[in-house]
């Protein structure tokens, strides 16, 4: 009998050998097909071997193959710890977002902007948005601050940083909300870190996307609800849903493919569909009563037409509008490169997810791992709103990230040359994002914002403001008080083509420029060239150089057309 | 702003942000900590109030500071009264 348990033990334990031989195999080829191409061979050997150097210490860890190591109690030192680094993150977080008001005044932030301040001013000048703009649900909290005379440019601030604190709120009930163990302290403190430090999130902040960064706070929160098997889910769902559709169809797919999950287990057991399955099932019917009661069917199916139109991929939009359908953000290649600090521990904590997630409750938290595929499906090919689709990637990869580096911190944090090491690889991490958040320029310089506003008194009713490039047209519309603008492919006053566009942009025939302007004749043109447009060189001669162009300030000329007579324009 | 304005702006979006939220989190996320409620509270109360003024939309001709006040307080009432219900159940 000794000698058949020994055979045994021996047996399994080469068995369970192999399959952390074989994860070791998936991890490092996941890690160095991660790593993007930038990253030159030598960083890329120290990286992989600081992965390898990680997964020998955590796999055995959250997959309980040493289970000693993992006490439920953490050490009053470590509790300090925890807490100390709980409290940091949110100062971090605070001090990150707070960073680009600081530096660069009321308007550092987002793409869209200028265009939700008209939004703002429109609809709260009505009194009513109508049929002005979709999503009507996104706009309803901007009348009470309206009411109270905020201005436009602050109530949209104010909301933005309230987003980030309800998503902080929402990630620390979705960590108290995984069935992990020992304690939670750990979970929720390596979370908050993660998301406090995760360039991902801060570049999502810095875009301001306004309707997607008010419906994650609530679908994460919708998610830990969710586990929670609270009612409340579904009203918070169907908010989020109708908030921001694109926002809510990972969550939905993923939420459909767990239930999907649940009935081919049932199947394969040979066991009746629970009641459980039943329940999740309708409450996602009544998401979907919320969403089309909230946002109308109307909306829905301009949003369904969009999808249909495309197929589905932003691929096949024109190829100017690429960029738009992707979703103006970060490039896949980039996110990959801001992962660098997060990357091991969440493949860790992916590959072992059946060890730590799903011990208790394995109907509801199939929806965690399916949302990582989807998100990671979405964020990886040419989908609609595939660079969106990343920072919903980003915010599930970082709970996946979060019990390795909890089992992680609390490992080395029990004598003090291995609280250096994790003050080491903790400072790196802050000082990374710190110095990007510093370094990170405004899409509009205070300086410039303060040209536009003055040069809207100058503008005429009959001329126009006018962006070369789209990176400014919002800033330009908005600063100059929405003065007529033409911007590229935008805006009502557009009159010219794309290869009129280009004619303009790169085109050598300054004659050729004379023609296209005396379009807008007779007015004059005030053109804005901001600091962070490259203009191509017989471009950028015409601008000094043409004696129809007078330097009003630093980054705006004015265009006379009131000498050129109009005239048709092939 | 007037300072008026922001005092009372000051005083206005707690009402709106944070305490509809957490009378929701008190009387219905069961069983949970004073920490999970304070963290449900904004997204709870970033919701409720969206609907409630959703409401207004859809009904009332347009918005005005009497029909949004009004609002604003039933919903905090209402919360309050659920919130009062389950913690003298």
């Amino acid at each position: 009998m000794p000698i058949f348990t020994a055979d045994l033990s021996s047996h399994l334990l080469g068995r369970r050998t192999l399959q952390t031989l074989l994860f070791f195999g998936l991890y490092m080829g996941v890690i160095w097909f991660t790593l993007p191409p930038s990253v030159e061979a030598g960083n890329r050997l120290i990286y992989l071997l600081y992965a390898a150097f990680l997964f020998l210490i955590l796999w055995p860890k959250v997959t309980n193959q040493s289970e000693q190591e993992n006490p439920a109690e953490l050490s009053k030192p470590q509790q300090g710890f925890f807490l100390g680094l709980a409290v940091f993150s949110l100062l971090f977080l605070l001090a990150t977002r707070l960073t680009p008001y600081l530096r660069y005044g009321s308007a550092p932030l987002g793409y869209d902007t200028g265009f939700y301040i008209q939004y703002f001013l429109l609809v709260t000048g009505a009194g009513h948005i109508g049929t002005a703009l979709g999503s009507h649900i996104a706009y309803t909290p901007w009348f009470p601050l309206a009411l109270l005379h905020v201005p436009p440019l602050l109530s949209l601030n104010i909301y933005h940083l309230f987003h980030q604190l309800a998503l902080v709120g929402a990630l620390y009930l979705l960590a108290r909300s995984l069935p992990v163990r020992p304690k939670h302290l750990p979970v929720v403190t390596a979370l908050l870190f993660l998301f406090a430090s995760s360039i991902t999130q801060f570049m999502a902040f810095w875009w301001m996307f306004y309707k997607q960064t008010m419906a994650l706070p609530l679908l994460v929160a919708a998610t830990a609800l969710y586990l929670r098997k609270s009612w409340l889910a579904i009203p918070l769902a169907g908010v989020a849903t109708s908030v921001h559709l694109q926002s809510a169809i990972p969550f939905a797919g993923a939420f459909f493919l767990s239930l999907v999950a649940r009935a081919l287990w049932c199947w394969h057991r040979q066991k009746p569909l629970d009641r459980e399955l039943a329940i999740t099932a309708s409450s996602g019917l009544l998401v979907g009563v919320l969403l089309l009661l909230f946002k109308g069917t109307q909306e829905f199916a301009a949003y369904f037409d969009y999808f249909k139109n495309l197929r589905g991929f932003a691929s096949n939009a024109q190829s100017w509008e690429v960029a738009n359908a992707k979703g103006l953000f970060i490039s896949f290649s980039t996110f990959r490169l801001n992962l660098l600090f997060s990357l091991p521990f969440g493949v860790i904590g992916a590959m072992s997810f059946p060890h730590w997630l799903m011990r208790e409750r394995p109907t509801r938290i199939a929806l965690l791992p399916s949302l990582l595929l989807i998100a990671i499906i979405l964020g990886s090919f040419q989908f609609i709103y595939q660079n969106r689709s990343l920072i919903i990637l980003d915010v599930i990869f970082l709970v996946f990230a979060c019990y390795p580096l909890a089992i992680f911190l609390t490992h080395f944090t029990r004598d003090r040359v291995g609280a250096a090491a994790v003050g080491v690889l903790l400072t790196a991490a802050i000082v990374s994002t710190g110095l990007l958040v510093h370094n990170n320029p405004p899409q509009l310089f205070p300086n410039e914002r303060a040209e536009l506003e003055a040069v809207a008194a100058r503008i005429g009713p009959n001329d126009y403001a006018m962006a070369p490039t789209s990176i400014y047209t919002p800033w330009v519309f908005a600063f100059t008080n929405f003065r007529n603008t033409i911007a590229p492919g935008w805006l009502f006053w557009d009159k010219w083509s794309l290869p009129m566009w280009e004619e303009f942009w790169i085109g050598k025939s300054d004659e050729r420029r004379h023609e296209l302007l005396s379009l807008y004749s007779p007015a004059d043109i005030y053109m804005f060239f901001g600091s962070r447009q490259i203009n191509h060189p017989a471009l950028q001669k015409f601008i000094e150089e043409d004696p129809r162009m007078t330097r009003i300030s630093p980054h705006i000329w004015k265009y006379s057309t009131t000498a050129v007579p109009a005239k048709q324009v092939p | 702003m007037a300072p008026s304005q922001i005092l009372l702006t000051i005083l206005a979006l707690p009402l709106l942000l944070f305490l509809p939220g957490f009378l929701l989190a008190v009387a219905f996320l069961r069983p949970s900590t004073r920490a999970e409620k304070i963290a449900l509270a904004p997204a709870l109360s970033l919701a409720s109030s969206a609907l409630v003024l959703l409401v207004i939309e859809k009904t009332a001709e347009k918005f005005t500071a009497e029909n949004v006040t009004i609002a604003v307080l039933i919903l905090n009432s209402a919360c309050a009264f659920f919130a009062w219900i389950r913690r003298h159940e």
